[in-house]
């Protein structure tokens, strides 16, 4: 009788024999992701000049992306300022997260709310600011490589950092005071205790952190468009001029490389975290 | 193993956090060697007095003493005295064998000794299999001994357990209240412990500290503190007891009790009871016996009327009523199968021994 009446019953929204609902969403979430890239991908080996048409199969444009000295410039400035970036963000980061996590201060609410700030400002809003900050100080220009990369590696320190101690705290958040406890009852001074269990506690954390940073400084657009010069471009701005031109398959081989080192970085990082995971068992 | 050399020695300690007082006033000695055991219900400050022991917490007031060394000031990494945390706090990063390493690593003994050392503690926790283990891939029990091993391994003075046994299950609990007291006859290190337990501080402990509000109520032996309460609130926590309202009046070298409801009956006078300040009698349910019929030995003996039990297996648990409002609890042992149980409603006859009524103010 009970089995009866279950199946007269329709199946919900969260059902778990409710098969299509699935499907449907699996399939919508992929189009939209990844149709885009997808089309960017296979354009890049469109033997065209024009990215309209599909005329065959080619790698010519990835020879050409190569040769070209403008684009493999702004290549190897991007990695240089998201290196820089990713490095001081990641220990400022931290260093902010351990801040609040451990001290109480006056105006801490206030501190920690104008440390999410730069998460939510828009970008443009940076990116101006950054800008007039930069000609109001008179911060040097045309200086040789890679310091005339500075002012654009601090614009991007600036909207980095607190993402990593966003992450970085969310972590400390599930740390056992015990642990410190124990350590220093086992003879471990403040620096041991900091160095031995501290660290190797926040590293998922810190990858996690370093991870975003150097993404987000990497394909970073806005805030870099206000701060470059003649002289120092970024492949997203070097891209951007470029389509002011024409759209051939050489940017579509631009980006496919961009996406590809990404892919490759996220994937590294994510196998890192994965195995301090279980590591440390979660 | 010498029991009457003191090795921590606590004079008028209190602990104030804010206007809440954790720890009230308190004195104690621990004999080396001693297995020794704080009992108390849940907020009552025994943990607090644990960690001031440890260096965990600063004393308010007071002194404390480790083996004839003052305390005060001494941060907890340079104290003769090892813990094992409530939640185990095993490093998560480290593996068995660096976990039980740490402590000696962190004061620079050398790799070869640390490795000797630390597979010896393993051993004594039976652990020496799982070196390479990650805490992760331990139960709750293997945990511990971890935490046990790591503290060991330091060759503290005094070894301190904070409710050691309370996330284990029953069966496991039981069988590691054996294990610590084995452990600590074989390391012969100083074992302190809290508990609420009272099970596990009465089979484990060679004394006990009971502890209410901050306050030390009674510290002795086990027996002495299950037999020989030192007040209603020690009488209340350990174990079972019915009281019930009395008074107490002189009669030459022996007391009358005169409780309304149950009846009078004569004890032996005590020195250090003043009759005139008894307000209350008290009898454990184990050392009341139920007949049928009036017993016509030796104990004292009232009318009674059966108005519900509880079986428990091993035992049963009949209360009955006496006069107009009095209720006793009698434990009956369930000794054989074919054994009687009465009903509801049934009269009978309980008893005891007198002196084996505890007077209570």
């Amino acid at each position: 009788m009970r089995r009866l009446l279950a199946k007269r019953t329709p199946a919900g929204p969260l059902d778990y024999i409710h098969q299509g609902w699935m499907k449907l969403t699996l399939g919508l979430s992929f189009v939209f992701l990844y149709s885009p890239l997808l089309i960017l991908v296979i354009f890049s080996f469109n033997d065209s000049r024009r990215n309209i048409v599909w005329r065959g199969f080619t790698t010519k444009y990835y020879e050409k992306a190569w040769n070209n000295d403008g684009l493999i410039d702004a290549f190897a400035n991007s990695l240089t300022i998201a290196f820089f970036c990713t490095i001081i963000s990641t220990i400022l980061g931290a260093m902010v997260a351990l801040l609040l996590w451990r001290f109480r201060f006056p105006l801490k609410g206030a501190y920690e709310g104008a440390m999410t700030l730069p998460i939510v400002i828009p970008e443009i809003c940076m990116g101006v600011a950054m800008m007039a900050f930069f000609s109001r100080v008179g911060w040097p220009s045309g200086l040789v490589w890679p310091f005339n990369l500075s002012a654009i590696t601090i614009a991007h320190i600036s909207f980095c950092f607190p993402f990593v101690a966003v992450i970085v705290r969310a972590r400390l958040a599930n740390f056992n005071l015990e642990l410190e406890e124990a350590a220093k009852d086992l003879g471990a001074s403040e620096w041991q205790f900091f160095r031995d269990i501290m660290i190797p506690f926040m590293k998922p954390g810190l990858i996690a952190g370093a991870l975003l940073a150097f993404t987000l400084s990497l394909d970073d657009f806005v805030i870099t468009f206000f701060t470059s010069g003649p002289d120092t471009i970024t492949l997203p701005v070097k891209i951007y001029s470029m389509v002011r031109f024409s759209v051939t398959p050489e940017i579509n081989a631009a980006s496919t490389v961009l996406i590809a080192i990404t892919l490759v970085l996220t994937t590294i990082a994510l196998w890192l975290q994965s195995r301090a995971g279980q590591k440390l068992g979660h | 193993m010498n029991q009457e050399k003191t090795v921590i020695e606590i004079s008028n300690i209190s602990k104030r956090f804010g206007d809440v007082v954790a720890v009230d006033n308190n004195s104690l000695t621990i004999r080396e060697g001693e297995f020794f055991a704080l009992l108390g219900p849940s907020g009552c400050g025994k943990t607090t007095l644990l960690r001031m022991l440890a260096g965990l917490e600063v004393p308010t007031e007071g002194r404390i003493l480790i083996d004839g060394e003052d305390m005060h000031g001494v941060p907890p990494n340079h104290r003769p005295i090892n813990m094992v945390f409530q939640s185990y706090a095993v490093f998560p990063h480290m593996t068995v064998f660096e976990n039980v390493g740490y402590g000696l690593k962190v004061t620079g003994v050398p790799a070869p000794t640390l490795r000797e050392e630390v597979m010896t503690a393993l051993d004594q926790v039976q652990l020496g299999d799982y070196q390479d283990r990650m805490p992760d891939q331990l139960s709750g029990g293997q945990k511990q001994r971890v935490a046990l091993a790591r503290a060991l391994v330091k060759k503290p003075k005094v070894l301190l357990l904070d409710e050691p046994l309370s996330a284990l299950d029953a069966k496991l609990r039981e069988a590691m209240q054996l294990e610590l007291v084995k452990l600590q006859n074989t390391v012969g290190i100083t074992f302190v412990i809290v508990t609420h337990d009272q099970d596990e501080a009465l089979s484990m402990a060679d004394r006990i500290a009971v502890i209410n509000e901050g306050k030390i109520e009674q510290i002795a032996e086990p027996r002495t503190i299950y037999e020989f309460p030192a007040n209603r609130f020690v009488a209340d926590f350990i174990g079972k007891m019915n009281v019930f309202d009395a008074k107490a009046r002189e009669d030459g070298d022996r007391m009358t009790i005169e409780a309304s409801d149950v009846g009078n009956f004569s004890v032996s006078r005590r020195e250090d009871i003043e009759p005139g300040r008894i307000n209350a009698a008290a009898i454990r349910p184990e050392k009341t016996r139920l007949t049928t019929e009036c017993p016509d030995d030796s104990l004292f003996s009232t009318e009674a009327r059966i108005v519900n039990i509880a079986y428990h297996g091993k035992e049963t648990a009949i209360f009955v009523e006496i006069g107009q409002s009095t209720e006793l609890s009698c434990t009956v042992q369930n000794t054989s199968r074919s054994q009687h149980l009465p009903k509801v409603g049934d009269a009978c006859w309980v008893s005891w021994q007198v002196d084996d009524v505890l007077l209570l103010e």
